[in-house]
């Protein structure tokens, strides 16, 4: 079978079980870029000058299905930081009320699988960082309420109640009222997001959650040592929780020669006075110059690839999903430059001898299943539990 | 305003009568025995019954976030609202305020407002059979045929949008059908012009806008640029009790036009410390709102020890405060109007401001 032919049978079996994708960062590349103004940024059409993501190439790239993030940034705390994650979902309502013929609302699993039938992507949304509900339970079942699916524990930064992969531990994990928000994210059919947070974090979110997990982008540590990754020992317990590890993309993750590189460069932007996340076009032309002095080491396919076989050796067929992190980070893979490079890693993968099967799983089985999955629990606990009172207890 | 009454007090001989409020009333027993003769009274139970009282104003839910166990579902003195007296009272739809308590920290406003939408719907859900959550004037009707207390969520203070419109549609989304503006940087004075842009969007979403404890100033902007008629849901003429939250007679005439709606508090710093005062402030409202214009906004909900007034101090004490106003000679038709058809025509007309603006996007 020639590369062309991979591909066309990539993008074959896509049409059948398309991507569901765990993390794009879209709503928060708009409120970058134009404040919400959508008619600015018509995703309708080719918006590949300021973004991975429009609908032509979401449809290019076989996605049936994303979590877009209302990701706020981590140092917004209190009511900022909910009031800006209120923003990022409103956004992500428009954007479904604007393009009704492409995109759908999608709540449940159901949902999912409904809009595959119409030929529409679903869309659901993730909150990133513990941050956005401002250490109140309340606003956590507010925030389900407006329809977010999944949240991620932590963000780049610890919280008061958990652990970040990128920051000081301060809980050592969990802190327990980080146990109490898991169990009610269990309660509520709220999935339990574990990219960002430490490696103790994983496993105390494990040993509490009732639900399955996800990783909504992450990848393994094993292939490429950097703390946004899985570690083999968190991988290996998916399989009795039933959750899934989406693979992410961004070449400062993944690629070993990015990760050394990505440190000069974030020390660069700051030594110019920006914050290292940010995507404003200043940020960027100084990001641009670093990268011309200092070629960028390029991830591929076969990178992303390469963390895929391991996390299927490691957790297993069933336990693996897709997380591109597309709009949340300024360089992509070569290959997966965009939305619309999705067939390029399954046709990869197809090179690698996955099965139809496999890839079916992988790109869209998985992460229905999880999403199903967790609502059954949520229906199982919310028949003998209340809503949780806790609050948090800071030390006096 | 010759039959303002403003020298009554609690020793007025009609406190005298005998008569006990109909039915499950009585478990306001320690209220003083009613006012009104027993013909009064009557009609007052036989008018609730078929135009129950929608109340613009009830703090319970803040007042039970200390202690989210207390049962409602049964009479019980540590606060004044429970279901048993709100159906002695002839409630039919209830506001349920989500305003912060006095002295909530700057910067908190918004957390406060979610907490207290949960703490609400987690009152609704747990008492199904009693309550149940209105989204629409339809709903609030159809509650009464299923014999629930109609159950609205607000008013949240404007301060907790956080100068957002996107919280504003997310209070809507959880249900959230009143804002009120008072306190908020945007209303202060004047209307700024985000101001507007909130008046504007709830108009097209179908929050209705509560004035009260604005500036007349700014209530007068509020209601000029609303396209929806306004209320003020608790509280009372300021031309007999001059307070920060009661409404001049200017605002009146101005809800008057508008067909907005004045909802009177029975908060004794508001109004005066008896049942007579009460009335005295409805015969103002009325005199000056027009009878199409006054609704009952009482701000129950509160805990032991605030000061009520004499016969008013719990739900169950409507009937007793219809049966005065009875007594000074409204027709049935104002009372009716007062008690749930003004409330029910503000709902409907804000709904259909908001279907009028469907068309518009988002702003």
């Amino acid at each position: 079978m020639t590369a062309a032919d991979r591909l066309d049978q990539a993008r074959a079996l896509l049409a059948e079980h398309p991507v569901a994708d765990g993390h794009n960062d879209l709503p928060w590349a708009l409120r970058q870029q134009v404040r919400y103004d959508l008619a600015q940024r018509d995703i309708a059409g080719d918006t590949s000058a300021h973004l991975h993501t429009d609908i032509p190439r979401l449809r290019a790239g076989g996605v049936g299905a994303q979590f877009w993030s209302v990701f706020v940034r981590s140092d917004y705390a209190g009511d900022q930081a909910v009031s800006a994650t209120l923003e990022q979902i409103d956004a992500v309502t428009q954007l479904i009320d604007r393009y009704p013929g492409d995109l759908a609302r999608a709540l449940t699993a159901d949902d999912m699988e409904a809009a595959r039938r119409d030929g529409r992507i679903a869309s659901l949304m993730g909150a990133e960082g513990g941050h956005s509900i401002n250490n109140s339970l309340a606003t956590l079942r507010a925030l389900h309420l407006l329809g977010v699916r999944y949240m991620t524990l932590t963000h780049n930064d610890t919280i008061d109640w958990a652990d970040s992969a990128t920051d000081e531990a301060r809980h050592g994990g969990l802190a327990d009222f980080g146990r109490e928000v898991v169990r009610e994210m269990n309660r509520i059919g709220m999935l339990v997001d574990l990219s960002h947070v430490a490696a103790t974090t994983m496993r105390d979110a494990l040993d509490t959650s009732a639900a399955p997990v996800v990783f909504s982008h992450s990848s393994a540590r094993a292939v490429c040592d950097h703390p946004r990754n899985v570690p083999d020992d968190v991988l290996e317990r998916l399989p009795a929780n039933g959750g899934v590890a989406m693979a992410t993309f961004v070449p400062k993750f993944i690629l070993p020669a990015a990760v050394e590189w990505t440190l000069a460069a974030d020390e660069n932007l700051r030594a110019h006075g920006f914050h290292h996340l940010d995507t404003t076009p200043e940020a960027m032309a100084v990001h641009r110059a670093f990268e011309a002095e200092h070629p960028r080491p390029v991830a591929t396919a076969a990178t992303v690839a390469d963390h895929l076989d391991h996390m299927r050796d490691v957790a297993g067929i069933d336990h693996i999903g897709i997380g591109g992190d597309y709009d949340g980070t300024a360089f992509t893979p070569s290959g997966l430059d965009d939305v619309a490079g999705y067939p390029n890693l399954v046709a990869e993968l197809l090179h690698r001898g996955w099965s139809p099967a496999d890839l079916a799983k992988l790109t869209w089985s998985n992460a229905v299943r999880v999403l199903r999955d967790a609502e059954a629990v949520a229906r199982d606990l919310s028949a003998t539990r209340g809503p949780s009172n806790a609050v948090l207890h800071t030390a006096v | 305003m010759a039959d303002l009454q403003d020298e009554q007090t609690p020793a007025h001989p009609a406190y005298a009568a005998e008569t006990p409020p109909p039915g499950p009333a009585s478990v306001g027993a320690s209220d003083p025995p009613a006012t009104a003769p027993a013909s009064a009274l009557d009609r007052a139970a036989a008018l609730l019954s078929l135009h129950p009282v929608a109340d613009g104003h009830n703090t319970l839910v803040r007042t039970l976030r200390q202690s989210p166990y207390h049962d409602i579902g049964t009479p019980d003195t540590g606060v004044d609202t429970d279901i048993p007296r709100l159906r002695a009272g002839g409630v039919g739809a209830q506001f349920w305020s989500l305003l912060p308590p006095p002295g909530t920290a700057p910067g908190h406003a918004l957390a406060d407002a979610l907490d207290q939408i949960d703490a609400a719907l987690a009152l609704l859900r747990r008492y199904p059979d009693g309550l149940c959550l209105a989204l629409t004037a339809d709903d609030m009707a159809d509650a009464r045929n299923r014999g629930r207390i109609a159950s609205f969520l607000g008013p949240v203070p404007g301060s907790a949008l956080t100068d957002s419109l996107a919280a504003l549609r997310a209070f809507h989304a959880l249900g959230v059908r009143v804002l009120a503006p008072a306190g908020a940087a945007w209303a202060a004075e004047d209307l700024t012009p985000f101001g507007h842009e909130v008046v504007r969007e709830a108009n097209r979403l179908g929050v209705l806008l509560d004035v009260t404890g604005c500036t007349p100033a700014a209530a007068l902007r509020i209601a000029g640029a609303s396209k929806a008629p306004v209320i003020a849901t608790h509280t009372a003429a300021d031309a007999l009790t001059p307070h920060p939250d009661n409404t001049d007679d200017d605002v009146l005439l101005a809800l008057r036009a508008a067909g907005g709606l004045a909802m009177a508090t029975f908060d004794t710093g508001q109004t005066g410390d008896s049942l007579h005062a009460v009335a005295d402030h409805l015969d103002h409202l009325r005199a000056v709102a027009g009878p199409g214009s006054v609704g009952l906004g009482a701000s129950f909900g509160t805990e032991p020890g605030t000061r009520r007034p004499t016969g008013l101090t719990d739900p169950s004490g409507y009937p007793r405060l219809i049966a005065e106003l009875l007594e000074r000679g409204w027709p049935e038709t104002d009372i009716a109007q007062l008690t749930w058809g003004n409330a029910l025509r503000v709902l409907r007309a804000a709904e259909f401001t908001a279907r009028a603006a469907a068309h518009r996007r988002t702003g």
